[in-house]
C-alpha cells in the first residue's frame, strides 16, 4: 500500500457548521458511529481538484452559504498527525494515529485512523482500553482527545470552488 | 391529533396538528392551556430575556438551525441531530444566564450529538440523549469525564467550571 510521506499535506473538507464565528470546531474530526477513520483528501494526487469539486458540487452544505462558491478546509501535515501520542490522566495508551490512502470513492481520498495495537478505534462505541489489566480508558475519551489534537494541528483555509 | 410534549424525557418528537409559527398561534395556544398569572409573567420575562440577551438568543437560534439538519447531512452518512439532544440543550438554556453562553460555540457531530467548544480554552462538552462527556486542558491541567448522566443543572455546572 502506498505510504503517505510525513511532509505531505492532507485536507479535511469542512461542512459549514464545523466553522463557527470563523473558528474551526472539534466536531470536524469526530467519527460517526462504527466509523474507524476520518476522511481527508490529498492535494498531491492529480485528481484532488476534481475530487473536491465533485464532492462539494453534490454536497453544497460544504459551501459557506447557499449563495456562495466558497468552501473551507482544514489542512494537516501527515507527519504531525502520525506522531500524536495520547496520555489521559495517569494512564498512557500508546495510541497511534495513522493516515492511509483509501481511494474507494475518490483517488485522492485517505483516512485518519486511531489505533490501539492492531485495533482501529471506532466512533460511537462505548468500549474501553485495558492497560496493564487494571486501568481502563474509555475509547470515547481517547477519541475526544485525538479530535482536540487534530484541531490544534490544523490550519483553516478558504477556497473558491472550481470546476475540475 | 396534537400531542403536547410536556414530559422532558420523551425520546420521540411530538406530532403537531400544524406548526405554531405566528404570534397569534402561540398566544392562542397559551390562552387555551390553563396557566396562572404568575407563570405567564415568568414566561413573558423569560421570552424577553431570550430575545434581547445576545448570547442566549444566538444559542437558541443555533440550536434551531442544527435541528434542521437531515440524515446524511455531512455526505458520509451522518445522523440527524437527536430530538432528545436538542431538548437537553434547550433545557440548559432555560436555566442559563446570558453570560453563560458568551464563550461557547455549538457544532453538530456525525453521530447525532452536539458539542460545545470553548472560545477560551482547549475544552469541549458533548451532549447525548441521556449522558454527556467533556474534556478540557486548561493551564496544563487536564480534566475529562465520560458517561455522565445528563441533568441540565450538572451540565451547566460543568460549563461554568470550565469557562
Amino acid at each position: 500500500m502506498e505510504t503517505i510521506k510525513d511532509d505531505e499535506k492532507v485536507v479535511r473538507l469542512l461542512h459549514r457548521d464545523w466553522v463557527v464565528d470563523g473558528v474551526l470546531q472539534v466536531n470536524a474530526f469526530a467519527l460517526r458511529r462504527d466509523e474507524t477513520y476520518i476522511s481527508v483528501n490529498r492535494p498531491v494526487v492529480d485528481s484532488f481538484t476534481e475530487d473536491v469539486s465533485d464532492f462539494i458540487s453534490t454536497h453544497r452544505e460544504y459551501l459557506i452559504s447557499d449563495e456562495s462558491t466558497v468552501y473551507k478546509q482544514a489542512v494537516l501535515i501527515a507527519g504531525d498527525v502520525r506522531y500524536i501520542t495520547i496520555e489521559l490522566g495517569h494512564s498512557v495508551a500508546k495510541v497511534s494515529v495513522e493516515i492511509e490512502p483509501r481511494s474507494k470513492n475518490y483517488p485522492s481520498h485517505a483516512g485518519i485512523f486511531t489505533r490501539y495495537g492492531d485495533k482501529n478505534l471506532k466512533g460511537g462505541i462505548q468500549d474501553e482500553i485495558s492497560i496493564g489489566g487494571t486501568k481502563h480508558i474509555p475509547v470515547p475519551a481517547i477519541l475526544q482527545k485525538v479530535q482536540h489534537r487534530l484541531l490544534r494541528l490544523s490550519t483553516l483555509e478558504t477556497h473558491e470552488l472550481t470546476k475540475g | 391529533m396534537e400531542q403536547n410534549s410536556t414530559h422532558t424525557d420523551m425520546a420521540s418528537e411530538p406530532v403537531m396538528a400544524r406548526p405554531m409559527t405566528s404570534y397569534f398561534d402561540v398566544m392562542s395556544y397559551l390562552h387555551r392551556i390553563r396557566i396562572t398569572p404568575e407563570v405567564k409573567e415568568s414566561i413573558g420575562r423569560r421570552l424577553l430575556l431570550e430575545a434581547t440577551e445576545p448570547y442566549l438568543a444566538k444559542t437558541f437560534a443555533q440550536i434551531d438551525h442544527l435541528s434542521e439538519l437531515r440524515e446524511d447531512w455531512d455526505g458520509y452518512g451522518a445522523e440527524k441531530i437527536s430530538y432528545s439532544v436538542l431538548e437537553n440543550l434547550r433545557e440548559v438554556l432555560l436555566i442559563s444566564e446570558n453570560d453563560d453562553w458568551k464563550y461557547w460555540m455549538i457544532s453538530p457531530a456525525p453521530n447525532g450529538t452536539l458539542s460545545l467548544q470553548s472560545k477560551q480554552h482547549t475544552a469541549s462538552l458533548s451532549v447525548g440523549d441521556e449522558e454527556f462527556s467533556y474534556y478540557s486542558m486548561i493551564n496544563g491541567k487536564e480534566d475529562w469525564a465520560d458517561h455522565v448522566k445528563f441533568a441540565p443543572s450538572s451540565f451547566l455546572r460543568v460549563m461554568r467550571r470550565i469557562v
